[in-house]
């Protein structure tokens, strides 16, 4: 009965803290069930393109699931805290570690319940709301929500295996517990922590080469180790620089009287120093979610809007044959019976030959051919005669005169070295019928010759006769119109293209891209701010007998307001910066990715980097209001 | 004209509609120079005296003047004000800031008071080698002994020369080695002219003083003077004076 007694009073007398638990255990229950609802239903899985969708979500799930794990047990270490002094004392009355162990096990079990209620009420509500979203995403309205058992025990399942995992960690933290302790935490003072510069060095150091990889990486097969390599670089100096650098710069900001000894400086410069070595881990903490949500809702948003740019990269007409047989009469006469037959009308049908593309590198002066996992660009020829049919232009070419195109514009020079002879070149900034051959991943780069010759011998490859136009009629018969000159024709998947199918198509990969991005962003902008929240709170508690000394010593209500601002506010600002400047680094990275989708859009990807960026900071400002409100009523309660 | 006039102060604390009386009629002066000991039993109303005389708490009635300034009047900001550069504060538990080492601890209030630094430094040396800090300026608070601390506690009071240094309990948490000695230090600056008023229930601790009042349910209830006797002789009606007011309330 005793256990139940002081379990309970223990779980009504910090209702804050277990509060905060069961609404952070709750949300991620409910984005937790919103996953595994989705993963499980039928409609989504037999829609268009639902099991490339399927999968999307399945990797999304897996970093939910583990965010979740790890921010239940970051946020019971400081419920854990708190409940360490109340055990000791509970544990010098007489109790013995059982009943603790007890008393625990109850307060848990309370704490499970309430959240897995509240998180599935949550859940199921909200998976409503996130399947209407995914219906205006996708454009498909057959998509229906329904109720899932399997979701629901899966999610009890693995939260219970958290809840008990947590449980496991507790017991193992009561053996430690010795109510002599309780008596020395007072009098035992934190030990200011040393500027190690070695560890900060070696900070910066993978800081630097991370930075260096990431932008040094050039989009192919082979970059996603690189990447990869990148981030986990990153992630340690990120924690190292936070760690150390911040020390070493608050201790150089100290060894400057004029400005350590202002009333702000002096109280904010040394409460910062004296738990920097707790702070750097949190901050880079806060500092990588927030990196986190920037590059997935940059990446996917960019993704989703920049959807009917690539469809009209891809598919510059309605319908594109690219075949290495020359178009015959009976082919043409055949395609537009299909059309009469499926009710649709074919227009503007242009049609050009080209040299089948050679896969290698543009760099700043020359093509070098390269089959390989470093491959990011494809080089193809046709002459200048085929390009003023197709453009409609009247434009001259003599000698070994070449013009070239690429579709991001990134060519410059004047000069360009083939096959290991120099030609002459110039940019040209339009062609109709760009295509991406075979849909790729390589950029498409096109060389203008004076004639056929020079064409082959540029790149000896056989011709490819490609045909394009464009059709009106409704959505449906247009689909089906492909669908039969594809079987009627007898063409390979890679050589038809149709911007209905394509559009459709991007439309469930990224909108389910987008759809995932936003559930995870959801996901970790909670689990920031949560972390923010509990730092401020445990740092509050821990301030409130520090300000009450100095208020004694004559500092007035209005100085502590402004000491804690200016503290509260340096704090805040290092892991933003920190995620910016991250971000910048990022950036060409981001862009590469997105050029494997054949997005070339600068100015689409800063807009869109920009108004993430405002939204963060703005949100994140919000939570910076609200938790310094509480940060300074526990200052100011004594 | 007296430093500090206390007259017919009075505290009353709310509590769950019910009326609590810490202090029911005190009336006080202190002229510059002097060195006062307050004494009584736990809960007699000494630290309520002691905390409406450093302006962190307010009389409900009756007025509190230091130098002619009605402290009852004080804005939090002004209260906040003149409690750095009037006043000096020596805890019972020190309350020293693990946060800065010794020397920023001692800096607190003339830096809360935008004081230059060479300034800052120029007060702290002699004071300082006089309290016998000297070498443990750099280290932490949690790093020196309590009497140590009491010495860096009592430099933080003195440095901005304050017109009444306050003390609750100063040796409570002292051995008497180090009681004896932080006590000689009030004595020395006493002797040099620095007001001193204390709040203490030892009764050893009170014979330095120049002057015992007596407190008890909130009125002071018997004042002794030192005058020109010697220490052990004014102890001896200190102790004196605390048994009878035990005895009394054991006969009452």
């Amino acid at each position: 009965m005793i256990h139940w007694k002081l379990a309970s009073h223990s779980l009504t007398h910090h209702g804050r803290e277990n509060g905060l638990f069961v609404l952070a255990s709750s949300v991620l229950i409910a984005i937790n069930y919103i996953f595994w609802n989705l993963l499980a239903n039928h409609s989504l899985k037999q829609s268009m393109n639902g099991d490339i969708l399927i999968n999307i979500i399945g990797i999304g799930l897996v970093f939910v699931v583990m965010i979740a794990v790890i921010f239940m047990f970051y946020v019971n270490s400081f419920l854990m805290k708190r409940r360490n002094q109340e055990l000791g004392l509970y544990n010098m009355l007489g109790l013995t570690r059982n009943d603790l162990r007890i008393i625990l096990i109850i307060e848990n079990v309370c704490l499970y319940l309430v959240s897995l209620i509240i998180g599935f009420v949550l859940g199921m509500t909200f998976v409503k709301l996130a399947f209407l979203v995914l219906q205006r995403l996708l454009a498909d309205y057959r998509i229906k929500e329904t109720f899932s058992m399997s979701a629901v025990v899966i999610v009890t399942m693995i939260f219970g295996l958290t809840f008990v995992a947590i449980l496991a960690y507790d017991f193992l933290r009561i053996r430690q517990i010795r109510p002599v302790d309780l008596w020395k935490l007072s009098e035992k003072g934190e030990q200011e922590p040393k500027s190690r510069w070695l560890t900060g060095m070696i900070g910066v150091i993978l800081l630097g080469s991370g930075y260096f990889i990431a932008v040094t990486t050039k989009p192919n097969a082979g970059s996603i180790l690189r990447f990869m390599i990148a981030v986990i670089l990153v992630v340690m100096g990120t924690y190292l620089v936070f760690i150390t650098g911040s020390i070493i710069f608050l201790k150089f900001l100290k060894s400057k009287p004029a400005f350590y000894y202002q009333p702000n400086h002096f109280i904010s410069i040394s409460g910062m120093l004296y738990r920097m070595k707790q702070n750097g881990a949190g901050l880079a903490s806060i500092c990588l979610l927030c990196t986190s949500i920037l590059v997935t809702i940059i990446a996917t948003t960019s993704l989703f809007v920049g959807e009917q740019n690539l469809v009209q990269l891809w598919n510059p007409y309605d319908i594109i044959t690219t075949t290495p047989q020359p178009i015959s009469q009976q082919m043409r006469s055949r395609t537009a019976q299909i059309a009469k037959q499926t009710d649709v009308k074919m227009s503007s049908r242009r049609q050009y030959r080209m040299t089948t593309p050679t896969a290698g590198n543009l760099k700043a002066d020359r093509f070098v051919k390269n089959e390989s996992s470093k491959t990011s660009h494809q080089l193809g020829t046709l002459t200048i005669s085929e390009y003023n049919q197709v453009q409609g232009t009247h434009r001259q070419l003599t000698g070994n005169h070449l013009l070239i195109y690429t579709p991001d514009n990134s060519y410059r020079n004047h000069w360009i070295t083939l096959n290991g002879k120099k030609y002459p070149v110039k940019v040209i900034h339009h062609f109709k019928m760009a295509v991406n051959y075979q849909h790729s991943i390589f950029q498409p780069v096109y060389v203008i010759t004076a004639n056929e010759r020079l064409a082959q011998q540029i790149n000896p490859t056989p011709w490819l006769y490609l045909q394009g136009f464009n059709l009106s009629g409704s959505k449906q018969n247009q689909k089906r119109f492909s669908f039969i000159l594809q079987q009627t024709l007898h063409l390979q998947n890679t050589e038809l293209s149709s911007k209905v199918i394509q559009q459709a198509l991007f439309k469930s990969l990224f909108g389910g891209f987008l759809f995932v991005g936003i559930l995870i962003s959801i996901t970790m902008s909670l689990a920031t701010a949560l972390i923010i929240y509990y730092k401020q709170v445990s740092e509050g508690i821990a301030d409130a007998k520090r300000f009450q000394t100095m208020q004694q010593v004559g500092l007035s209500q209005a100085e502590s307001k402004k000491a804690i601002h200016s503290q509260v506010l340096l704090v805040f600002m290092l892991p933003i910066v920190g995620a910016v400047i991250h971000l910048g680094f990022a950036f060409p990275a981001i862009r590469s990715v997105l050029t494997i989708f054949s997005m070339y859009n600068l100015k689409l990807l800063m807009t869109v980097s920009a108004a993430t960026i405002a939204l963060l900071v703005a949100c994140y400002l919000g939570v910076y209001w609200l938790t310094t409100t509480v940060y300074q009523r526990l200052v100011n309660r004594s | 004209m007296p430093l500090l006039t206390l007259e017919h102060i009075r505290r009353i604390f709310k509590e769950n509609s019910q009326q609590i009386v810490a202090l029911k009629d005190i009336s006080l002066t202190v002229e510059a120079g002097d060195y006062v000991a307050i004494m009584g039993e736990s809960g007699a109303g000494k630290t309520t005296l002691l905390n409406i005389i450093a302006t962190l708490d307010k009389a409900s009635s009756g007025t509190i003047k230091l130098e002619g300034q009605d402290l009852n009047e004080l804005t939090e900001r002004n209260a906040a004000k003149f409690r750095r550069e009037q006043l000096g504060f020596v805890f019972q538990n020190f309350n020293l800031l693990n946060t800065f080492n010794n020397r920023d601890n001692i800096f607190l209030p003339l830096v809360l008071a935008k004081k230059s630094h060479q300034d800052m430094i120029q007060r702290l040396k002699p004071l300082a080698a006089q309290l016998e800090i000297t070498s443990i300026l750099d280290r932490y608070p949690y790093e020196i002994s309590g009497g140590q601390r009491q010495r860096v506690a009592a430099a933080r009071a003195l440095i901005t020369q304050p017109q009444l240094l306050l003390a609750d309990e100063p040796t409570g948490a002292l051995d008497s080695h180090n009681a004896t000695s932080l006590l000689q230090l009030f004595d020395q600056v006493n002797n040099q002219g620095q007001t001193i008023l204390m709040v203490t229930h030892s009764a050893v601790t009170a014979s330095h003083s120049k002057r015992t009042l007596f407190i008890k349910d909130g009125v002071i209830f018997h004042e002794l003077i030192r005058g020109d006797q010697d220490q052990s002789a004014y102890l001896a009606k200190i102790t004196g004076s605390l048994t009878a007011l035990a005895s009394e309330e054991v006969q009452s």
